[in-house]
């Protein structure tokens, strides 16, 4: 049966990132799979980026300040749902309303946000704020926001898996941008390489041997500026408006499902200005690299 | 160590949910679609033993459905579904006793050749919680016209793991059975009615099971005889019309379990039926299948099923005596009976179109000679357009 399998390999650029699909098909077949998963990859970029006027997210966010409540479906219940479990278990370090931030973060612009505009924004800050019966919502300030993007990619990796596992594809790798899932090995059983980024050049730091499970990383240099020495990332916290000074550089972590995996390292990440070792014995398999750049991992 | 793990526990739970919620669908993603589904329905010849007079051919029924679902502003839809049906062949008309006093079947003495046709338009309408159907239904044929309306819906809590579901279902009948001059005394307009419904509740119990449970009542009321059978009495020897009480009041209770089985990619349907009415008739059906996934385009299921009830209190193959109520019928469905069922239903999807294919056997078996046994093959077509 695996002699008939044929290596199909796909990738674009979708969600902001390089993606990648690689899996094992029959010959006349893969393309059509293909077709499917980018289908999903697509459905799901369109529905939630807050780019799209016409998204999900766009919509929910044009009800900020009004009183119009916007009526969900039910996969957006199910994604806001687990927004208030993530900010729930994190303290309220994981909060998707957060993303106003932006405004005042610019990383390109190598300089440092002051006061006056973070105490602006904070106010328009709280999950805890939102009004949402489960299947309505409504942002009650004006200016608020929210963004799926921290958890999104991750949900559409497993999604895609998902699809491709469904049409009986048993070998295959899903990586949309540094969340990765693992499908099944190679055909011949042999486990597929997952580089973990070097925090701090180009390449990777360690290679991983996985056979299932997914992965997923959150660091100190997708986005971020040096000041006076100091790193200033893109992980903010919402409570203060300040860039977290991150005890590790990156934290990757293994799970069965790539949304668990980047929620643990994003919250791990999250948590490590006041608690480093909050990652341990919480169930999932982790690599970590601090500020030092030496590597630990727990498999 | 244990209370380390609660993130991942709480993310789990709430993962496991989110896909759940994910592989719903909303009515608002439903486009137009157009379905066709052939059937061929062929009763099994009457054992010649069992026969006292008669053919031993039986009922063949073949029926064409179309049905259209066309979208409609905001989160409603409405479809519309036409069936067309040709009946022919002879059905049992009544039971004598043998030269052993065993009951034989006698059976209708003419080849009946009959059409039937049918419409009905539900009309879809989902709401923030909730969504319902109102459905109208109209079905002819030569002796009998019947008018049909239902109102069903769901109510949706706990974040949609919680469903109560409700039905409520009502309809006229009209029988004008077909002049015969061998039987001038034969009705010629008869009305019956009935009226009822049910209520349940499901609930998703993890991401791969889904359990169910249902409670109804329906009420009948009117000419609940069949104008075509008699019934033999032996002392005198005689014919009489089958005579059932004019009200009938049923009661239904159900359970159901769907168990997604990931390692096998199949899903496991298990479902349990009881129900009861007054006129001494208690059923119990059960049925299993398992749908067999090949890859999200094939799918395969295999099905089967089991049935008993018990015979109505008025119900005899034949009668000794006249009774004092007047009620009396031999129709083979008040009798006590077992019945199983195996069936085999392929399902292939394309691009655009998916076609379906399934293949039934049913066989009853009691005291009652005309008891039925028969064939069904069906196929569809649909398309998403």
């Amino acid at each position: 049966m695996a002699e008939s399998l044929q290596l199909f390999s796909y990738s674009m650029q979708a969600m902001g990132s390089r993606c990648e699909f690689k899996f094992y098909a029959p010959t006349d077949q893969g393309q059509f799979f293909y077709q499917q998963a980018y289908h999903r990859l697509r459905s799901l970029e369109t529905k939630y980026s807050r780019y799209h006027q016409d998204s999900i997210t766009s919509k929910i966010n044009a009800t900020a300040g009004t009183s119009s409540r916007l009526s969900l479906d039910h996969e957006t219940q199910g994604l806001l749902h687990y927004a208030q479990v993530l900010y729930e278990q994190s303290d309220g370090l994981f909060d998707i309303t957060s993303g106003v931030l932006r405004q005042a973060w610019d990383f390109r612009s190598n300089r440092l946000p002051d006061d006056m505009e973070i105490s602006q924004l904070l106010p328009k800050i709280g999950w805890s704020k939102i009004d949402w019966s489960g299947a309505e919502i409504r942002l009650p300030e004006k200016g608020m926001e929210i963004d799926f993007g921290g958890f999104v990619k991750e949900f559409a990796a497993d999604q895609i898996a998902e699809v491709l596992v469904r049409a009986g594809i048993r070998h295959g790798l899903i990586n949309l941008g540094g969340d990765i899932v693992i499908i099944g090995p190679h055909p011949s059983g042999e486990p597929w390489i997952v580089g973990i980024q070097h925090p701090r050049q180009v390449g990777a730091i360690r290679k991983l041997a996985v056979h299932q499970g997914a992965i997923a990383t959150s660091g100190d240099y997708e986005r971020f500026m040096i000041i006076d020495g100091v790193r200033y990332s893109h992980l903010l916290n919402p409570q203060t408006g300040k860039s977290i000074q991150a005890d590790y550089a990156s934290v990757s972590v293994l799970a069965a499902q790539c949304l668990i995996a980047g929620s643990f390292s994003t919250i791990a990440m999250l948590k490590s200005e006041i608690e480093s070792d909050w990652i341990q014995n919480k169930g999932v398999s982790y690599l970590t690299v601090d500020q030092q750049l030496t590597v630990n991992e727990s498999r | 160590m244990q209370n380390n793990k609660t993130t991942l526990t709480a993310l789990s739970a709430a993962a496991m949910m989110l896909n759940t919620l994910s592989g719903q669908a909303n009515a608002a993603d439903e486009g137009y679609s157009l379905e066709y589904l052939g059937t061929k329905y062929q009763e099994s010849e009457l054992p010649a033993e069992n026969l006292e007079f008669g053919s031993v051919q039986r009922y063949d029924i073949s029926s064409h459905q179309l049905r259209a679902v066309v979208p409609l502003a905001g989160d409603t839809s409405l479809t519309v579904s036409g069936l067309y049906e040709t009946m022919a062949g002879a059905s049992p008309w009544y039971v004598t006793p043998g030269s052993e006093n065993q009951p034989l079947q006698v059976m209708s003495g003419a080849t009946i050749d009959e059409q039937r046709a049918q419409l009905d338009v539900d009309f879809y309408q989902k709401q923030e919680k909730s969504e319902s159907t109102t459905s109208l239904g109209y079905s002819s044929e030569s002796d009998y016209d019947s008018v049909s309306f239902g109102i069903s819906g769901a109510w949706f809590f706990n974040r949609q793991l919680t469903t109560l579901n409700y039905r409520l279902i009502g309809g006229q009948d009209h029988v004008h059975p077909t002049p015969d001059d061998s039987d001038p005394q034969r009705r010629t307009s008869e009305a019956k009615s009935r009226l009822g419904g049910y209520i349940g509740v499901s609930q998703v119990l993890t991401k791969n099971r889904l359990v169910g449970f249902n409670i109804g009542t329906t009420a009948f009321s009117g000419y609940l005889s069949d104008p075509y059978k008699r019934a033999y009495i032996a002392n005198p020897g005689s014919l009489v019309r089958d005579s059932r009480p004019d009200r009938k009041q049923s009661y239904t209770a159900s359970a159901m379990l769907r168990e997604y089985l990931p390692e096998a990619d199949g899903v496991l349907h298990a479902d349990l039926n009881l129900s009861s009415n007054n006129w001494g008739v208690t059923a119990f059906s059960g049925d299993v299948a398992w749908y067999k996934n090949f890859g999200n385009i094939i799918q395969v299921a295999p099905s089967a099923r089991i049935y008993h009830q018990t015979e109505a209190t008025f119900y005899s193959p034949f009668y000794q005596e006249e009774r004092q109520d007047g009620y009396y019928s031999s129709d083979y469905r008040l009798s006590k009976f077992s019945a199983a069922s195996v069936r085999l239903q392929a399902f292939k999807e394309w691009k655009y179109f998916s076609l379906q294919a399934s293949a039934e056997h049913y066989s009853s078996f009691g005291d009652h000679p005309g008891l039925v046994s028969f064939n069904v093959i069906s196929f569809g077509i649909s398309s998403d357009l």
